[in-house]
C-alpha cells in the first residue's frame, strides 16, 4: 500500500475555481479575468455567483494581463485565467513589463498545464512555462499537488503581495493531502522521510512519486519524498538538507528538463553542495495527442520512469562511494 | 478592444503622433493610416489636437472628459525634438543621445520655450527649475 490514501479524484483546476468563489464571498476587490475558456479553467463558478466581477478578454491573453495590471493598480486583487500555453507563452511581454517588471500582484492561473492535458495535442500542452515564468525576477511559481492544495494555494496567493504564476492540471487526480494540513509558499512538504535518495516533485509527479516510494521500498532503498509546490522561491534548506542526508536526489515534473523544477534543484546543489541528481521529466521534445497516463508512461515522467531513475541515482551514488 | 466593450470611460489613450520610428518615418517604414479609422472601429472616441500645444491639448483632455460611454483616444500631433532646432522632427534622434555641445545648445533652445507654456499655465518658476553648468 502506497503511504497516502487517495480520498477521491478531482482535477486541480477545480479546486482553482472553487476557492475563487469562496475568496469572492470573503472579499469584494477580488476580480477574474478569463480568456474564452471560462468553462475550462473552472473561472465559470466565479461568473455564474459574481457575473459583475468577472471580465472576459476574448481570446487575447496579452490584452488580459495589461488589463490585470490595471486592475490591480486600481486597488483590485485580479486572477488572470488562460490554459497554460495561452497565460504564459503567449502573453510573455506583457507578463514581463506590466507585471514582473512593475511588482504589480496579479495572480496568473494556468490550467491544463503538462502532457497530461492529453488529447488536446502538442499545441496545447505547456511543458515550458515553469521555465519562461521562474527566469523573471519578481515571479514567484507554484504548482499545487492535488485538489486540496489547488484550493488552500489560491487562498493563500490573495496575502501574497508578488507577481505570482499557479499552475493546474485539467485531470482528475488523486486527492491524498489532508484538507487542514498547513500551506504555506515557499515551505516544501516532506510526505514520506527516507535516508537513501530523495525525490523532488511537484504537481501531479508528487502521486506519482508516492507510488515510486512503495516498490523502491520493496527494492530495499529507503526514499524521501518532497513535494516542492513552491518552484520559485524555491525551499533551499529543504532541497539542500536532503542532499546531505540522503546524497542523491532525482526530480520528477511534467515540464521540459531544461528549466523546468529539476534545473531550479540543480542550481541549489552546484552552487552550495554538488549532489547527484536524475532527472524526471519532458526530454526536450514536444508531446502529441493522447491519453494523459499513456503520454506519461512515453515520455518516461510516471511512476515507473520516477523508479528508474532512483535505482540510477543510488547507483552512482555507491559507485562514488565505493 | 477590451476598453471599448467594456464601454472602460475613465480611460484616455494619448497617441505621441509624430511620424518618426528608428527606421524612418512611419509614413514610409509602415504606414499607420488611417490611424483614427483604426481607434474608431475599436468603439473608441477619438480627438485629434496640436500635441505640442499645452494649451491645446488640456482643452482637448476637457473635452474628452465630458464624453461618457467609451474610452477616448487623444491623436496628439507632434514634433519629435520639438523646440530643439538641429533635431526637430529628425527621427535619427530617436535612439541617439546628444553630446556635451549638443546638450548644452539644445537646453539652451529649450528652456525658455518651456518656462512659457509652464508660466501660462501658473506654474511657479522656482518648481521647474532646471540646473544648467
Amino acid at each position: 500500500m502506497p503511504k497516502y490514501e487517495i480520498k477521491e479524484y478531482k482535477a486541480t483546476r477545480l479546486g482553482f475555481g472553487e476557492a475563487l468563489v469562496e475568496l469572492g464571498h470573503d472579499n469584494p476587490n477580488v476580480v477574474v479575468l478569463g480568456g474564452d475558456v471560462s468553462g475550462s479553467v473552472r473561472t465559470d463558478l466565479f461568473m455564474k455567483a459574481f457575473p459583475d466581477r468577472f471580465f472576459s478578454v476574448g481570446i487575447a491573453e496579452q490584452d488580459m494581463m495589461g488589463t490585470a495590471a490595471g486592475l490591480a493598480i486600481a486597488g483590485k486583487i485580479p486572477f488572470a485565467s488562460a490554459y497554460g500555453e495561452f497565460a504564459a507563452g503567449r502573453p510573455f511581454d506583457q507578463i514581463r513589463q506590466s507585471i514582473a517588471y512593475s511588482k504589480i500582484p496579479v495572480k496568473i492561473c494556468a490550467s491544463h498545464c503538462g502532457i497530461t492535458v492529453g488529447q488536446d495535442g502538442a499545441t496545447h500542452q505547456s511543458l515550458e512555462d515553469i521555465a519562461i515564468m521562474r527566469v523573471l525576477p519578481n515571479m514567484t511559481v507554484a504548482s499545487p499537488c492535488d485538489y486540496h492544495q489547488a484550493k488552500k494555494m489560491v487562498k493563500a496567493s490573495v496575502n501574497w503581495n508578488h507577481p505570482i504564476y499557479i499552475r493546474f492540471f485539467r485531470d482528475n487526480s488523486p486527492v491524498f493531502t489532508d484538507p487542514n494540513a498547513k500551506f504555506e509558499f515557499g515551505k516544501a512538504d516532506i510526505l514520506i522521510d527516507g535516508s537513501d535518495v530523495t525525490i523532488i516533485a511537484c504537481g501531479l509527479q508528487v502521486w506519482e512519486a508516492i507510488l515510486a516510494e512503495e516498490i523502491l521500498m520493496k527494492d530495499g532503498i529507503s526514499v524521501r519524498v518532497i513535494n516542492m509546490h513552491t518552484i520559485k522561491p524555491i525551499d533551499v534548506e529543504t532541497v539542500l538538507k536532503a542532499a546531505i542526508e540522503t546524497g542523491a536526489i532525482v526530480t520528477a515534473e511534467d515540464h521540459q528538463k531544461n528549466g523546468g523544477l529539476g534545473s531550479a534543484v540543480a542550481e541549489i546543489l552546484s552552487q552550495n553542495y554538488p549532489t547527484i541528481q536524475e532527472f524526471v521529466a519532458i526530454n526536450d521534445t514536444f508531446g502529441e495527442s493522447g491519453i494523459g497516463d499513456e503520454l506519461m508512461k512515453k515520455y518516461g515522467i510516471d511512476k515507473n520512469a520516477i523508479v528508474k531513475a532512483v535505482h540510477k541515482a543510488v547507483n552512482r551514488k555507491n559507485k562514488k562511494r565505493s | 478592444m477590451t476598453a471599448g466593450h467594456h464601454k472602460v470611460d475613465n480611460l484616455i489613450a494619448i497617441v505621441d503622433r509624430n511620424d518618426c520610428q528608428i527606421d524612418g518615418r512611419t509614413t514610409n517604414v509602415m504606414n499607420l493610416e488611417p490611424l483614427a479609422e483604426k481607434w474608431k472601429a475599436f468603439n473608441w472616441d477619438v480627438f485629434e489636437c496640436d500635441g505640442n500645444s499645452v494649451n491645446d491639448f488640456i482643452s482637448t483632455v476637457n473635452n474628452a472628459k465630458k464624453i461618457r460611454g467609451k474610452p477616448k483616444v487623444i491623436i496628439a500631433r507632434t514634433y519629435m525634438g520639438n523646440g530643439v532646432s538641429f533635431m526637430k522632427d529628425d527621427y535619427k534622434w530617436h535612439g541617439v543621445p546628444p553630446n556635451e555641445e549638443q546638450g548644452k545648445q539644445a537646453l539652451s533652445e529649450l528652456l525658455p520655450t518651456r518656462y512659457g507654456d509652464f508660466i501660462e499655465f501658473g506654474w511657479e518658476k522656482q518648481k521647474i527649475e532646471v540646473n544648467v553648468k
